[in-house]
């Protein structure tokens, strides 16, 4: 099913550049608005997702921020705004398809109970993972010739994995491989790239909730 | 009773270290926590060290001294032999258990994908000791 994106955005070069990412993908259908004033004409129900430039001729961040759905809202800014979540133009391809990101891989459900409300912590717990995931891959990587370096790899991403509240299965898999199985590199390497697909859109959407 | 005595954690994950040291201070223990990356340097830690740790929460797998490979040196010291050792772990593995039981440890703790259920865990371990006979 498509779904619908809508793009309040008044500089053509920003929608422009946008509509050139869409075009990789037929699932997207682009609605673009201009103005606030626009915007507010609009149902904002139909949209599955909202990119909104930080800044247009007739409404700055706050009104905007005021106005639009926080739960589907995603500002996009010329520069960095101290005080707000924002991304900086252009938009990537990552962000784009973060947008319709139904099954995340991350639960922030642990670093959130961690947390008890402190953002600061949070923000912290966010930087730790995103430090560490890398680091976790890379051993996994080094140690995919040796099972038993591997199995000793896959026992410590579990920490990394519980907290970032990412599914373990795969990594459970290979921490159980036996030799025979081992043996059969075409299963192993299958493994290790599920995995890291799994790290590596756990990297993006952490980024994401920094950014 | 564990009282203000220090708690000496090994673990060597970062990520395992910030969850225990958070839980601690939200459960409100006054205890100082002492954390080392393996055993070695637990060892050297204690080495020489008048007022012993009350409780030592061990992690298994760890770079350069593991943690049965620790707890094999402890128990040949006639002192360090008493300090409690709990085992914090992942490993649901079966030897990790026989191994670390047949050390002498007083608890194996398996950490649940549920940080409160992990908070409550600590709880329960530091309510245990705060009740129980130390033997020093």
């Amino acid at each position: 099913m498509s779904e619908t994106l809508l793009y309040i955005e008044d500089d053509e070069i920003d929608i422009l550049t946008l509509k050139r990412l869409l075009g990789k993908s037929s699932d997207i259908t682009l609605v673009i608005c201009k103005s606030f004033s626009e915007a507010k004409s609009l149902d904002l129900h139909n949209y599955d997702a909202i990119l909104s430039d930080s800044n247009l001729p007739d409404a700055n961040y706050e009104k905007l921020e005021a106005y639009l759905p926080k739960d589907k809202t995603q500002f996009i800014s010329g520069s960095e705004i101290e005080y707000a979540k924002v991304w900086i133009k252009p938009i990537t391809e990552d962000q784009l398809n973060s947008l319709f990101q139904k099954n995340p891989i991350l639960n922030m459900q642990y670093i959130k109970d961690l947390a008890d409300g402190e953002i600061e912590y949070e923000q912290e717990m966010i930087d730790t993972a995103l430090k560490v995931l890398p680091e976790r891959w890379e051993e996994l990587k080094t140690a995919s010739t040796d099972l038993a370096a591997l199995k000793k790899a896959a026992h410590k991403t579990k920490s990394s994995y519980r907290v970032c509240g990412i599914d373990n299965s795969l990594i459970y898999k290979l921490e159980s491989l036996n030799d025979s199985e081992f043996s059969n590199t075409q299963k192993t390497q299958n493994l290790l790239l599920q995995i890291e697909q799994q790290i590596s859109s756990a990297i993006k959407e952490l980024k994401n909730l920094k950014n | 009773m564990l009282a203000n005595k220090k708690i000496l954690l090994l673990e060597d994950d970062i990520v395992d270290v910030m969850t225990i040291k958070r839980a601690i201070k939200q459960l409100k223990i006054s205890n100082e926590l002492i954390v080392k990356e393996n055993g070695e340097e637990g060892l050297a830690y204690l080495k020489d060290l008048k007022d012993l740790p009350g409780i030592i929460f061990l992690d298994i797998n760890m770079p350069k001294m593991n943690g049965i490979e620790f707890l094999g040196h402890l128990k040949e010291d006639k002192q360090w032999a008493q300090i409690p050792v709990v085992v914090l772990t992942t490993s649901k593995d079966q030897q990790d258990k026989l191994a670390t039981f047949s050390k002498g440890i007083s608890g194996y703790m398996i950490k649940p994908v549920d940080y409160l259920q992990f908070k409550d865990m600590i709880e329960t371990i530091k309510s245990y000791w705060d009740m129980s006979e130390h033997p020093y």
